[in-house]
């Protein structure tokens, strides 16, 4: 029951390399058994051939849990530094300040996986932009897959989650340690909130963002997909709001109205218009 | 040679009550530790799985203790032939190039970090010893209360993860 | 650049000699706090020190504090490397002269973005200068 087919094998070697750039080489057809057992057996099925049966069918919490097996390759706090420099730097404090009278800030991040991107950027509001203690923060993650939205609210981490890119003034500013893990301060938590969210179907009606962190994500979907997506993006971003993706991502050739800006090693996207 | 020795912990009762360790410590976050030490240092062979059997023989052996709001030790024992495999990614070396030395200093640091991470979840303060290595259960055992004992298999080698409960001041 | 690890495990310096080596950086080795000062002292200055807590002879914290009497080695970034994860013990290490802080096990890759926290990742960005860095507390 779990031995994998070679066609099951061809088809999670491919699945890995395009999700995360995972190479398999043939002799770890063993590694590849032993560890999607266990993930066998907490999906109920009954053999990898029926993992790989749900991945072709697009189960997301079903693909997260093959990605998680076969790599030990966490979120990183602060994920590639450009972005967060150009947060810090640009976007953060022109932001704040188009939003001064208002008193209220908005962020969503998108593609929120355990939440490490949206708690990193609560802390750098907290340590960083004390002026926004006392507005109205709305700081909102989503993701697709039940598993991980769970996980980011939970704000549980493992030692070795908490040991990737995290600076250590922040684990001890902002995380306790109980039970064998490291859990997000309570004054940290309560500012974020977490929902399941599926980018590629109809969104429903909501709020607009003063930025929106769309990383890592557009590259999973093809082009009439990544095109409506970046749509959506905008149209539910504010006046002068700021669009982040990933490094490899870009909006060029599918939406107009993004006015692209160098900043550090990275690019990131205003909306036009006032 | 190198067998359990005192490391001049203070071996003493004082804090959490007897059997109060299961409130901090289970059998599951055990075994979380000890799969955290291959996920990130034997990545490439990193699955451990749940055992059901005792090693017939335990050939490699460490050992260290903690002390403070709990007192005991966290033991660790598998197959030599898995010692060496831990030995052999650690050190970067073909099996057949390492000495015993390397192979229990391995053995020492896969049971400082795992024994580490144990006292982390203990309440403060804890202290720890510095880890011991040798090929035989110690008579220190005799006085100890067995906690857990979590049965591991890597690629069908056997690993141990046991936690006892020193005895008391006696107990060294 | 430079690397100094101190640890009383040589298959924790053999491993942390892989990762830095791999990342193209120098290794030194120390087996405790007195031996450690000592490397320092016969030079060249580590650009980082990685160091373990629980050594004989002379513990982590210790060495830590040690290091940070000499003003001269201010431009060296300490980086404990350690399964010492206590809260209390995390902060006094850091408020000893710490510059940052990773708990064993870790992955290869956390090596090197802690590095990159302290401006000596070796493909670093272009702002980072880690000639210019000071890390005293």
């Amino acid at each position: 029951m779990t031995t994998a087919t070679t066609e099951d094998f061809h088809f999670l070697q491919q699945f890995l390399l395009d999700r995360s750039a995972i190479v398999l080489s043939e002799e770890k057809h063993y590694l590849v058994e032993t560890r999607l057992l266990p993930v066998v057996q907490r999906a109920g099925v009954g053999s990898i051939g029926e993992l790989v049966r749900a991945i072709r069918r697009g189960d997301r919490d079903v693909e997260v849990a093959v990605v998680d097996a076969m790599t030990t390759n966490e979120t990183s706090w602060f994920r590639d530094a450009a972005p967060f420099e150009a947060l810090r730097k640009i976007v953060l404090p022109e932001v704040i300040a188009a939003n001064v009278v208002r008193r209220k800030l908005s962020i969503w991040s998108a593609a929120c996986s355990t939440g490490q991107e949206l708690y990193s950027v609560a802390m750098i509001l907290d340590a960083e932009f004390s002026e926004v203690a006392s507005w109205k923060l709305d700081l909102h993650g989503t993701d697709l897959s039940t598993t991980v939205v769970d996980k980011a609210r939970s704000g549980h981490f493992t030692a070795l989650e908490i040991n990737r890119g995290l600076p250590a003034s922040h684990l001890v500013r902002y995380f306790r340690h109980e039970g064998g893990h490291y859990v997000i301060a309570d004054a940290l938590r309560s500012k974020v909130r977490f929902e399941l969210f599926n980018l590629a179907k109809p969104w429903p009606p909501m709020q607009d963002y003063d930025i929106i962190l769309l990383r890592n994500v557009l590259i999973y979907f093809d082009v009439a997909t990544k095109a409506k997506v970046l749509e959506e993006a905008k149209a539910h971003l504010r006046p002068s709001g700021y669009l982040l993706l990933g490094t490899a991502e870009s909006p060029r050739g599918l939406v107009e109205g993004f006015h692209s800006m160098p900043a550090g090693g990275t690019t990131i996207y205003r909306k036009e218009g006032a | 040679m190198n067998d359990a020795r005192s490391t001049g912990v203070g071996l003493t009762c004082a804090g959490l009550p007897a059997g109060a360790l299961d409130d901090f410590l289970t059998a599951e976050t055990i075994a979380e530790i000890a799969q955290s030490f291959w996920d990130a240092f034997l990545p490439d062979d990193a699955v451990l799985l749940p055992g059901s059997t005792l090693p017939a023989t335990e050939e490699v052996r460490g050992r260290i203790d903690i002390g403070g709001s709990w007192s005991g030790s966290v033991e660790l024992s598998c197959s030599l032939a898995a010692a060496r495999r831990i030995a052999a990614a650690m050190f970067s070396l073909s099996s057949d190039a390492l000495e015993v030395s390397d192979v229990h200093d391995a053995v020492g640091e896969l049971v400082n970090v795992v024994g580490g991470n144990i006292k982390s979840i203990l309440p403060a303060p804890t202290s720890l010893s510095v880890p011991t290595v040798g090929d035989e259960a110690g008579e220190w055992r005799f006085a100890a209360t067995l906690e857990h004992e979590v049965l591991l298999d890597w690629r069908g080698e056997p690993v141990v993860v046991r936690v006892w409960r020193a005895a008391g001041p006696a107990t060294s | 650049m430079h690397a100094l690890v101190v640890d009383d495990s040589r298959a924790m310096r053999s491993l942390l000699r892989q990762i830095l080596g791999r990342l193209g950086i120098d290794v030194a080795e120390a087996a405790d706090g007195r031996a450690a000062i000592d490397a320092v002292v016969a030079g060249p200055l580590p650009d980082v020190a990685l160091v373990d807590w629980h050594m004989p002879v002379m513990d982590g914290l210790e060495l830590v504090t040690e290091m940070r009497r000499h003003k001269e080695w201010r431009h060296m970034a300490i980086m404990m490397v350690t399964t010492e994860s206590e809260h209390e013990n995390m902060v006094r290490a850091l408020l000893a002269g710490a510059n940052e802080y990773l708990i064993k096990p870790f992955s290869a890759d956390a090596v090197l973005e802690k590095l990159s926290l302290l401006g000596l990742a070796p493909e670093a960005t272009p702002a980072s200068d880690h000639q210019g860095g000071e890390y005293l507390p």
